[in-house]
């Protein structure tokens, strides 16, 4: 059985990084997700019968529970034009409580339960050095509860988990404009990650930073639309 | 019920509000589709809405182009500014610009332009997921449809009561480009569908469709639920709109009063249907003096010594910091197309000896310094298998440049066989057949209802097949449909709203040319819907193809070869006669541009072809990029050619040397010779 999860679906990108990986070890690899929260990057991986380990510090998210997630909207006709959800003040949209499975619940749904070791700890602040083919993150950087790690930091740590020949991908927010200096330095500026692997043993694959952000909708625990300026990188460690 | 009029200028305003418009609308020098008529400045646009203000009225704002990337920074920082006018709405078509606008200027409503083309709930649904506030419909709307959409009441609908009409979908027009070499979607329309054309020794208007003027559905119009009734004619006589905005006032107010004496021979378009009627598009045009309208005719195309154009609009352009960019690249038909873009992005578009291969540099001369203002950048365009057309061209246009100037030619250094990512668009299972055998492997195919997606992929087994989602359905309430069939599969979406259904179902989503997908804000809309790649735009050539994938990083398919569409148009047009692959032709011939035109028609839907010049076959590059797929569109083309073709295409020769230079400078020429203004 093939279960969704409630943050949708991975980008194009992230298929195309698995295919490459899968290219490049055959199926002798193991991956590390940071931030799997219910397994929208990792079941991807457990599909294709790799190994993953998944850092979470979120329990409902791994392990299932009640999570609010916005109603579905404008399927009915309406009685009368409302505000655009996107309005002025930008308000939340309606929400409701639902029961979500969670990354163990849909493990055990689709059968791929031996393909996951699940780490309810803080990866950042985790004693355990171990090394990955791929360690995957999307915007674990700018989570809240890193508010207070420098991003560098979590950068290096994050280069220290792969092993020669892996691979680097990170998803990560940037300040909706450059002009916008009130973020935290965990938004990560144009042109900021790429001096990370200005260096001999690292080798950058692809490097997107859009100039623009771009909308998205109300989603699980962020109950009103908003917009994000999302960059990604893929980087080889090749010494 | 709002009554919606142009404000073509200050005193086009001020007619239609004295009229009784309760709301007008106008655009800038830049970034809107009229860039032709007598626009407003940003000074004279805040006195104008100040005005329209104090009278009561609302003033939209016309921003309905799709815009390039350097062009929509200045229109953020532009009407972004604390000291921009509070216009009451922005009429948007580009998506990108869209989001952006509902990112930075959030207070500001966004009114969807109909040249976005929404026509069924699934658009609207879209759209209103995207802030927009309101939705102005394609005038190929039938009442039937306008009330269907507006009843469902997810987001208010306007719709066009009176002006002009496109031969093709709004926002679908191809033919305005291929002729002048400017984008219909880029504010450059001429009216060439307005233009005289020559058949069978026979002069008419042959692809003009009729004006509409609804007067007499406005009781039902208004019965439909939709709030704001559309008058077009920004560049239209201010004596004829304010006459026009009375008599549509008045009926609004008491539909009883509506006077037969005084109803036009116009025609209500497409608003009660009949789509397939042939009337729509006749041979000339009758009572033009009754109408007043002054339609453009090709006379005022015509230049002198063998030289067609259109003159430049010179009187908005300031009197510093003036100059002009000049590419010369071959045409379909022989002969040479000149370019001069200025500074403000006017296009001059000439046709230099047409017919003929040689360029003749007193031709270039003869248009080249408009105005006598600096030549900022040269450039020569043209495809790799013809070099010493090439050299030719560099060398007319070095002629025409100070001598200190240094023409810099790049010249063939290492050649070799090349085997191009290559993909083929097909409409029969033949031409499948036969561009598979001839080596391509990358089918697009249509797939509509009623077919079986399993009867395309058994038959073409060792394809990547990439099925094409309908452009058009006016009934769509959702695309589920495409949606289940496409599960795990490639797909092209037409339309924006069919790629939120297809994200993490189908295994490959791309995005065609129509999304209108021209910069990177749009880029990154489609990106995070799951678009794996895009189509460039026809009006692009493959240099601006190359640069914008090099910049987006999304692997862009670029026409190459085949007949591509003239634009989508909602009528079917008459059969004249049969041609020999048992498919119907009306032959046209347009005499004054020189450029024969041949219309298509399939018993379905009509498809405009470029008659006998195909788009030329192109010497390949294998290292263009790693984002750069090229495409065949072989829709139209018998299987004995598509054979030809494909196999043409798969072993033509490439030049490596020449195209890693140039992604290594990211620049968009082939060949540059100047770089900097005297």
């Amino acid at each position: 059985m093939k279960t969704k999860s409630i943050w949708g679906y991975p980008p194009r990108s992230y298929t195309d990084l698995l295919d490459r990986l899968s290219h490049a070890f055959g199926s002798r690899w193991i991956a590390c997700v940071v931030g799997a929260s219910d397994g929208k990057f990792v079941l991807p991986l457990t599909r294709r019968g790799i190994h993953v380990t998944c850092y979470d510090v979120d329990k409902t998210a791994l392990f299932g529970g009640i999570k609010t997630v916005p109603t579905t909207r404008f399927t009915e006709p309406q009685q009368d034009y409302e505000p655009s959800p996107v309005a002025r003040a930008w308000p939340s949209v309606p929400s409701q409580q639902v029961q979500i499975q969670g990354l163990v619940g849909r493990l055990e749904l689709e059968g791929l339960s031996q393909w996951a070791e699940i780490r309810c700890t803080d990866y950042f602040r985790d004693s355990r050095e171990d090394q990955f083919h791929l360690v995957f993150t999307s915007c674990s950087l700018q989570y809240k509860w890193n508010r207070d790690l420098d991003p560098m930091d979590m950068i290096s740590r994050l280069m220290r988990s792969v092993c020669t020949g892996g691979f680097l991908a990170m998803d990560y927010m940037m300040p909706l404009e450059e002009r916008h200096t009130w973020k935290p330095p965990q938004y990560l500026r144009q042109g900021v990650i790429e001096t990370m692997f200005d260096r001999k043993d690292w080798q950058v694959l692809f490097l997107h930073e859009p100039e623009y952000p771009v909308f998205e909708a109300a989603h699980v625990d962020r109950p009103n639309d908003h917009f994000h300026r999302i960059g990604q990188i893929t980087v080889q460690r090749i010494q | 019920m709002e009554l919606l009029a142009p404000a073509g200028s200050w005193e086009a305003m001020v007619a239609c509000v004295e009229a009784g418009a309760d709301a007008v609308y106008g655009g800038l020098p830049w970034w809107n589709a009229r860039q032709r008529a007598d626009n407003f400045s940003i000074d004279s646009l805040g006195s104008a809405v100040d005005w329209c203000h104090g009278h009561g009225r609302r003033f939209y704002l016309t921003l309905n182009i799709l815009l390039r990337d350097p062009e929509i920074r200045d229109l953020l920082e532009v009407v972004t500014d604390g000291a921009f006018p509070a216009v009451d709405a922005l009429i948007v078509a580009d998506v990108g610009l869209m989001d952006q606008l509902r990112c930075s200027k959030p207070e500001t409503s966004i009114h969807a332009s109909t040249q976005f083309g929404a026509q069924n709930c699934t658009d609207l649904h879209w759209l209103r997921a995207r802030g927009v506030d309101r939705v102005i419909l394609p005038r190929e709307a039938s009442l039937e449809e306008i009330e269907r959409l507006a009843q469902t009441k997810i987001l208010p609908v306007e719709v066009f009561v009176w002006g002009s009409r496109c031969f093709c979908y709004s926002g679908d027009c191809r033919l305005n480009g291929y002729l002048t070499g400017g984008s219909g979607d880029r504010g450059c329309c001429i009216g060439v569908c307005r233009h005289t054309y020559v058949r069978a020794d026979v002069s008419g208007q042959w692809l003009y469709p009729e004006d509409i003027d609804v007067q007499k559905y406005v009781r039902q119009l208004i019965q439909t639920g939709i709030v704001s009734l559309k008058i077009e004619g920004r560049r239209r006589r201010i004596d004829q709109l304010a006459d026009v905005v009375r008599r549509y006032r008045r009926l609004i107010d008491s539909p009883e009063t509506f006077e037969l004496s005084r109803v036009s021979n116009r025609s209500h378009g497409w608003l009660m249907g009949g789509h397939s009627a042939e009337h729509h598009v006749r041979a000339g045009r009758a009572n033009l003096e009754t109408i007043g309208d002054e339609p453009l005719t090709t006379d005022s195309l015509s230049g002198g010594g063998g030289v067609s154009g259109y003159a430049l609009q010179t009187q908005r352009c300031p009197d510093s910091d003036r100059f002009i960019d000049l590419l010369l690249r071959p045409y379909d038909c022989g002969g040479w197309q000149l370019r001069a873009t200025t500074h403000q992005g006017e296009v001059v578009c000439a046709v230099l000896n047409p017919g003929s291969d040689p360029v003749d540099p007193p031709a270039v001369l003869s248009i080249s310094p408009v105005n006598g203002w600096p030549i900022r950048e040269a450039r020569v365009e043209g495809d790799g298998s013809i070099g010493w057309c090439m050299r030719e061209a560099v060398d007319a246009l070095t002629k025409i440049l100070p001598p200190e100037r240094e023409a810099t030619w790049l010249p063939s250094r290492n050649r070799r066989q090349a085997t191009p990512l290559l993909s083929v668009e097909v409409s029969t299972r033949e031409q499948a057949c036969a561009a598979q055998e001839c080596g391509a492997t990358v089918l697009i195919v249509p797939f509509n209802k009623g077919e079986q997606v399993s009867d395309w992929e058994e038959h073409f087994p060792a394809a990547e097949i990439i099925f094409k989602m309908p452009m058009f359905d006016w009934k769509s309430v959702g695309w589920e449909f495409w949606a289940e069939a496409m599960e795990g599969r490639r797909v092209l979406g037409t339309r924006w709203s069919q790629l939120d259904v297809l994200h993490g179902r189908a295994s490959l989503i791309g995005g065609e040319s129509s999304l209108g997908i021209w910069n990177q804000a749009a880029a990154e809309v489609a990106r995070v819907r799951g678009v794996g790649f895009i189509t460039a735009p026809l009006d692009w050539s493959l240099a601006e193809a190359m640069r914008f994938a090099s910049e987006t990083q999304l692997l862009t398919d670029v026409t190459i070869a085949g007949h591509p569409t003239l634009g989508w148009s909602r009528t079917q047009w008459k059969s004249e006669r049969s041609g020999a692959d048992g498919r119907h032709y009306i032959d046209l011939l347009n005499t004054d541009l020189r450029v024969p035109l041949r219309i298509a028609c399939d018993s379905t839907d009509i498809c405009e072809v470029l008659a006998g010049k195909p788009m030329p076959v192109a010497g390949l590059p294998t290292d263009c990029g790693k984002f750069i797929r090229f495409r065949y569109a072989a829709s139209h083309d018998a299987p004995d050619t598509v054979a030809t073709v494909v196999s043409q295409l798969r072993h033509s020769v490439v030049d490596l040397e020449r195209w890693a230079h140039d992604i290594r400078n990211q620049a968009g020429p082939r060949v540059r010779i100047l770089q900097s203004s005297r």
